[in-house]
């Protein structure tokens, strides 16, 4: 692969330490996290791969692959880092600057953001079924309702100005 | 749990934890856990999230405001609209915690009624019970053995096994739904050949990859992933003679009737 100077962006590592913190910057490239990575092995996520290539500047390429959004978030690759990389927490400040590229994320982040605006919790209390196919609610089982925040219109408001919102694209 | 001296109470106006949403925004996840410690200082409580994640969270967010004091005054300014305030006084305990550390092994084994000779059960942590590390999780990232402990003193054996510390695959449900399974898949087809009866957990998504979600690996993986899943405060109210739908045994998918059948065989 040939990389251009017009392709790096120096200042693209910045921006991803100030959310994942520095630690990123340490890296030397062993291999050790992806060697460790159980994701990897059934997904295309190459945790040292993608770090070296935040840390050169390709931001566009990082932030546009799929691979960002197969981490587990384990923590198993920053137990072992002789480095001391929190690659999970790299991971998501990817996730992060991805989206406010305007990468879409998987649908199922959009579904959860959009609930928690609006209802407080990644999804509405569910049915739930038994074994033999029975459902029950919470108050069949004489559970009272889940919390929530008093005042879901206020709580809404501020999870917008905090920037939610704007992040699910709403 | 009150039998243990523990009181459980809701929190009242609690949202989700934020941790799903720190893939989307770090600052909307930082409020939406600092808004739920908040919550509970607020109310006077010490915190117990059942789950992992939610667990994690609050301990890096507690840990973050505590370094970061400009992040920590953003927080509460937003937090205000509320009237609510962040101090860092709350204290946050895990299940593992709570039932290992405060309670202790030794109560519950002269709290329970009915021990649970003969069967064996393999524990699954859940990775964010025991990394990161440097957070100070609830137990040893590479040797925990406080589930273990815990097993133990319901009268169940437990031991180890190579998967042990592996990960449930719930982080990547909805990025890579089928590889999520297969990872959950690659545990639950070792546990009986490996002669366990059940696999334990505390944790909530935990539960959902290895039980709920068992039938659907199955059908992926064309193995035998048919195994029965509990929850440890499951096994240990069994053991107090709380009948099982109170401990609500029917919502469990996996196959935990031949466990059941085996526990009530021995107590009889």
């Amino acid at each position: 692969m040939v990389i251009r100077s017009s392709d790096l962006d120096l200042d693209f590592i910045r921006e991803v330490s100030k959310i994942s913190g520095d630690t990123v910057k340490s890296c030397f490239q062993c291999g050790t996290c992806t060697g460790t990575c159980p994701s990897g092995r059934l997904t295309s996520l190459r945790s040292r791969t993608i770090i070296r290539k935040a840390i050169l500047g390709l931001k566009k390429e990082v932030l546009s692959s799929a691979a960002i959004w197969e981490c587990m978030i384990c923590f198993k690759c920053h137990e072992q880092c002789p480095r001391g990389v929190n690659i999970p927490n790299v991971m998501l400040a990817l996730r992060n600057l991805a989206v406010r590229e305007g990468v879409a994320p998987p649908e199922g982040y959009l579904k959860m953001g959009k609930s928690v605006l609006e209802e407080g919790a990644v999804q509405p209390p569910q049915e739930v079924v038994t074994r033999d196919f029975e459902s029950f609610t919470r108050a069949s089982f004489n559970l009272p309702d889940l919390s929530k925040p008093a005042d879901l219109s206020k709580f809404s408001r501020v999870l917008t100005e905090v920037g939610l919102r704007k992040a699910i694209g709403g | 749990m009150p039998k243990l001296d523990v009181d459980l109470v809701e929190i009242k106006g609690a949202a989700c934890c934020g941790f799903p949403l720190n893939s989307l925004d770090n600052l909307t996840w930082t409020y939406l856990t600092s808004r739920n410690l908040a919550l509970c200082e607020d109310q006077h409580l010490d915190m117990l999230p059942v789950c992992n994640g939610c667990h994690l969270s609050m301990c890096e967010v507690k840990h973050r405001l505590q370094s970061d004091p400009a992040l920590k005054e953003k927080i509460n300014a937003l937090l205000a609209s509320e009237d609510l305030r962040y101090e860092g006084k709350v204290r946050v305990r895990h299940m593992i915690e709570v039932l290992h550390d405060d309670v202790g092994p030794e109560k519950i084994r002269n709290v329970i009624s009915k021990p649970m000779a003969g069967l064996k059960f393999a524990a699954h942590y859940g990775c964010h019970a025991i990394r990161p590390s440097e957070l100070g999780r609830p137990d040893d990232s590479r040797n925990p053995r406080k589930l273990e402990t815990l097993i133990g003193a319901l009268g169940a054996r437990w031991d180890v096994y190579p998967e042990r510390l592996d990960c449930c695959g719930a982080g990547i449900a909805v990025s890579a739904g089928e590889s999520s399974l297969k990872i959950a898949g690659a545990k639950l087809q070792k546990l009986r050949a490996a002669g366990f009866d059940g696999l334990v957990t505390t944790c909530p998504f935990c539960m959902r990859m290895y039980d709920a979600r068992q039938e659907a690996i199955g059908a992926l993986l064309g193995a035998e992933t048919s195994f029965p899943v509990f929850y440890y405060t499951q096994l240990l109210g069994l053991c107090m003679g709380t009948d099982q739908t109170t401990l609500g045994l029917e919502l469990n998918m996996s196959p935990v009737d031949e466990v059941l059948q085996k526990f009530q065989a021995t107590t009889a």
